[in-house]
């Protein structure tokens, strides 16, 4: 396909380095500039004596650069994919081989995105799954002594009560003399520790985002107990696991923290479509690493799926998905009740750009939608929806999406957002996509005029 | 739902404090609670049954449907490429060039897309300036826009309150500024009646609105200021009477300032202005706001006396009275004894009238004067506020031409590329280029770090044309010992010029 000047500065993580792409996308700042068709790839000169080499995979596209930078993609790749595609220049040479390095990257993202693995013999795979048993049944020993254990501290803390939380950890500060190291989150981490060593990592998040709730908002105390009230359910769940169904006994363990592996995954077979990039939300999570969250909604099978990606190492997200643009590719969903979380294979940006979906225009029958799958999944927390034809409407300080019917739900403000979407709408009906959280749509995008808009 | 406020309570105080009601159980029971389990149990499963039922049973709310649409857009809304230039505008990588997407959206008859209209809207509440700016672009949406938004309509609603004795200071003065145009004469009445209950301040703001209309009888109304017992009063009233043409106050200032200079001929030398210092101050002097204490300009209190008439006159009258242009003027002044004085003077009174040929005659005496010890503790500074571009790129452009090599630090040509808010003309622009080009080709002092050419690039690459962006790429010397201490700032130099002309031709389309 072809890539013009915004899909590619689209890519960039910042404006910053858009901005620095754009400056190195001049034939002057490279040593050499090469290409056989499938990836293009150069020597970018750097202020002093070592040259960065640099190297685009065009199918994707994916990016690599020996340069020190921890933005991702950094200034070369998008320099040099400005270059390839923008520039008006045929200074690439194009080479009959591509270098060592280059062809060794290539090789092992194909090998990634699909490619078939070595076969194993019958022998070697009845051993792994041997091996695979007995590590599992260990983990579910230990999950279940954790489990008897949350249990206990979840009704000694309704016992004692929540308000008794902030004096428990300030006794805890007195007695370490501490003074700034320790906080309220001190009390939730004590318990968390105790989780993620009987191998139930995921209440354990769980219950060191606790600390974040803390005090937050006056009704604190009753969004703490929502979410205990979530926890005492997979406890009471997990006690009972194997008179579950299979889907819902998956759906606990993964609440728990044992995710099908990313390689089990891969070996299914996904879902294929045009997959339009709806939302996007990025932050910080409670270890302090950058999260994204990327709703794609497919455009023939009509299906949510939610890629989830972390940034520990502060090196950038591993793709690119710019909002508002369609990739073709295959999705693989984590198994669940309601599967929405997932990744994708092999896939690729489209030369589309969102301008519309067919959503709900009906906001009794969207809420009916939810309030089965909700019965389904009772730990449901954030459930994507687009609506089409819905009009933004200030009611009280309170901006709602109202249908035709004028049934109206809340909207979630962030910054402007609110002004945002009643802009975009000039009093006309929009599109909209969203998460909603049972009591409030969070707006992530919006198409108004053929045109999608991000929040 | 009261059982969830309830059960809440009861886990923030503990149940080994309260119990739990027998009602509250019961309810519990019948949401589906096991009947035996414990206050503790039954308040976990109660509350997760009733957030999952309140979340399950979301009612929407029934809002009417208000049908404000807005109109039709009459200007079409800028494209794709330029919705992205804007982005990258105000996300903060080219944020200084949003004053000229702005122009260049008007100009092409385009209008901004709707969702960057609301935090501009909310930027124009403190500054004014973006407002004039973007007014011109927020199309038919923004109107409607501003009409949803009580806090936006006083960006297009300049109500004046209507009853003068009990408006706050700030809309007195706008109701004062509106009778100003409309009557002028009702302003300066309004003025003298309010003005024995006004403060010093209040006072002296009224009667920068009473200026903004200069007749006849402002001028009889700041005679009679001049002898206003408050310092503060009497000052505001010379400037303004300073200000007007043929005033009194200027013609009598004046005539004394006649009356101590004379022109000496000789024969083998240019003219020589010859001054004679004022020797007494009477009470009409003081009353013209001279202050015989005040010792501002070197020379004592009586040349400060002459410094301080010569500020307040218009600098035209110097150009009819001696039917000379403002250099020759300049040049009288400084062969005189008391050059610098004058001089000095001569700034102050071009800063009071803001007269563009004497700005241009003081910035062009100040860059290329050759006796730089003489002239150095001459301020030029807030003259170059006020330079037009065509002034500014005159003067400039005179400097560069004299710079031979280097621009110092603290030159008049650095302060003035450093702090120009005018637009460079090409030969300007490549002048400046050409000289640093020619400077790092030749410098070998990697740790010098220069750090006026970087403001100066800076700047630059904001204020010159950007289609000169091609031209500028070329004869940067990549070979020079410090081009890597300087590629950086080259780089992001000419990505802003790219930028910018990407961003022009973006929306010519």
């Amino acid at each position: 396909m072809h890539w013009t000047v915004d899909q590619i500065l689209a890519l960039a993580p910042d404006p910053n380095t858009a901005k620095r792409g754009q400056g190195l996308a001049t034939q002057r700042k490279w040593l050499s500039l090469e290409t056989d068709g499938r990836a293009v790839w150069g020597q970018c000169k750097s202020s002093g004596s070592a040259h960065y080499e640099t190297a685009v995979d065009l199918k994707g596209p994916a990016f690599r650069c020996n340069c020190p930078s921890r933005k991702f993609p950094c200034k070369h790749a998008i320099g040099l994919l400005l270059l390839a595609y923008a520039a008006d220049t045929d200074g690439f040479r194009v080479a009959a081989e591509m270098p060592e390095a280059v062809q060794t990257w290539i090789e092992k993202r194909d090998n990634k995105s699909g490619q078939p693995q070595k076969e194993r013999t019958e022998e070697e795979i009845k051993k792994s799954e041997e091996r695979k048993a007995k590590t599992f049944n260990a983990r579910m020993d230990s999950m279940q002594e954790g489990i008897k254990d949350l249990e206990n501290w979840l009704q000694d803390l309704i016992r004692v009560g929540l308000a008794s939380v902030e004096s428990s950890a300030s006794d805890m500060m007195t007695v370490r003399r501490s003074t700034k190291a320790h906080n309220s989150s001190e009390f939730w981490n004590t318990i968390a520790k105790r989780m993620v060593d009987a191998k139930l990592s995921g209440l354990g998040r769980r219950i060191r985002e606790l600390s974040l709730i803390q005090g937050a908002t006056p009704d604190w105390p009753a969004r703490i107990l929502a979410e205990l009230s979530d926890l005492y359910l997979v406890v009471k769940g997990f006690e009972k696991l194997e008179e579950l169904p299979e889907k819902l006994q998956k759906e606990i363990l993964s609440l728990s923290g044992i995710n099908t592996p990313k390689d089990e995954l891969l070996s299914q077979k996904g879902i294929e479509d045009e997959w339009m990039v709806v939302g996007q939300f990025e932050g910080m999570n409670i270890d302090h690493a950058a999260v994204r969250r990327t709703w794609f909604l497919g455009q023939e099978t009509g299906k949510y799926a939610l890629v989830l990606e972390y940034d520990y190492r502060n090196e950038g997200f591993p793709f690119h998905w710019p909002k508002g643009r369609v990739f073709k590719g295959e999705m693989l969903f984590y198994p669940s009740i309601f599967p929405m979380r997932a990744i994708m294979r092999n896939h690729q940006i489209t030369e589309h750009a969102v301008d519309g979906w067919g959503g709900c225009e009906n906001m009794e029958e969207f809420l009916a939608d939810y309030a089965k799958t909700l019965g389904q999944n009772p730990w449901l927390v954030d459930y994507p929806i687009a609506f089409t034809n819905v009009y933004p409407q200030m009611n009280d300080g309170v901006l709602y999406l109202v249908d035709e019917n004028q049934k109206g739900i809340p909207l979630l403000n962030v910054g402007s957002s609110n002004w945002k979407i009643l802009a975009l709408s000039g009093g006309n009906p929009i599109e909209v996509f969203g998460e909603w959280t049972g009591e409030v749509l969070n707006p992530l995008g919006i198409v108004a005029d053929y045109r999608y808009v991000g929040l | 739902m009261g059982i969830e406020k309830e059960i809440s309570r009861i886990a923030l105080v503990g149940t080994q404090r309260t119990q739990l009601p027998a009602e509250v159980r019961q309810q519990l029971v019948s949401l589906g609670v096991k009947k035996d389990a414990s206050d503790e149990e039954m308040i976990l499963t109660g509350a997760a049954l009733v957030t999952k039922i309140k979340k399950s049973n979301f009612i929407p709310q029934q809002i009417p449907l208000a049908k404000s649409e807005a109109k039709e857009e009459s200007e079409q809304v800028c494209g794709p490429r330029s919705i992205k230039h804007l982005y990258m505008i105000v996300d903060g990588a080219f944020e200084n060039a949003l004053p000229e997407f702005l122009f260049n959206l008007s100009k092409h008859d385009k209008c901004l897309p709707p969702e960057i209209l609301p935090d501009l809207l909310d930027q124009s509440l403190t500054s004014p300036e973006l407002w004039s700016k973007l007014k011109h672009s927020i199309g038919k949406r923004g109107e409607w826009l501003i009409q949803q938004n009580e806090d936006w309509h006083r960006l297009i609603t300049q109500t004046i309150p209507a009853n003068w004795d009990e408006a706050s200071n700030d809309d007195r003065l706008r109701i004062l500024s509106k009778v100003r145009k409309e009557v002028p004469g009702r302003a300066i009445d309004m003025v003298r009646e309010a003005w024995p209950q006004e403060s010093v301040n209040q006072r002296i703001k009224f009667l920068k609105v009473l200026e903004t209309v200069k007749d006849k009888e402002l001028e009889s109304y700041m005679e009679t200021l001049l002898d206003d017992r408050r310092k503060e009063v009497r000052r505001t009233a010379v400037q303004v009477l300073a200000k007007m043409p043929d005033s009194a106050l200027s013609n009598r200032i004046f005539d004394r300032l006649k009356s101590l200079m004379s022109i000496k001929k000789r024969m083998l030398k240019k003219d020589k202005l010859e001054i004679q210092l004022p020797d007494k101050l009477d009470d009409s002097m003081i009353r013209d706001g001279i202050d015989p204490r005040v010792q501002w300009f070197k020379g004592g209190v009586k040349a400060s006396r002459l410094g301080q008439m010569v500020a307040l006159i218009s600098p035209s009258k110097w150009t009819s009275h001696f039917e000379v242009p403002a250099s020759e003027v300049l040049e009288m002044f400084v062969r005189s004894d008391w050059g610098e004085l004058l001089i000095q003077a001569m700034v102050e009174a071009t800063n009071l009238h803001k007269d563009e040929d004497w700005i241009e005659a003081l910035l062009s005496f100040r860059i290329e004067s050759k006796d730089r010890q003489r002239w150095q503790n001459l301020n030029v500074s807030r003259l170059m506020e006020d330079v037009s571009d065509k002034v500014f790129n005159q003067v400039a452009i005179k400097g560069m031409k004299q710079a031979k090599g280097l621009l110092e630090e603290n030159s008049p040509i650095t302060t003035l590329l450093k702090n120009s808010v005018s637009l460079w003309e090409d030969e300007l622009t490549l002048l400046v280029m050409k000289n640093l080009q020619t400077w790092l080709a030749g410098e070998t002092s990697r740790y010098w770090n220069g750090w006026h050419y970087r403001t100066i690039l800076k700047k630059a690459a904001f204020t010159c044309n950007p289609f000169l962006h091609d031209q500028l790429t070329a004869d940067w010397p990549e070979e020079s010992r410090i081009w890597s201490s300087w590629e950086k700032e080259i780089e992001e130099f000419l990505s802003t010029l790219y930028f910018r002309k990407k961003m022009v031709e973006g929306l010519v389309r």
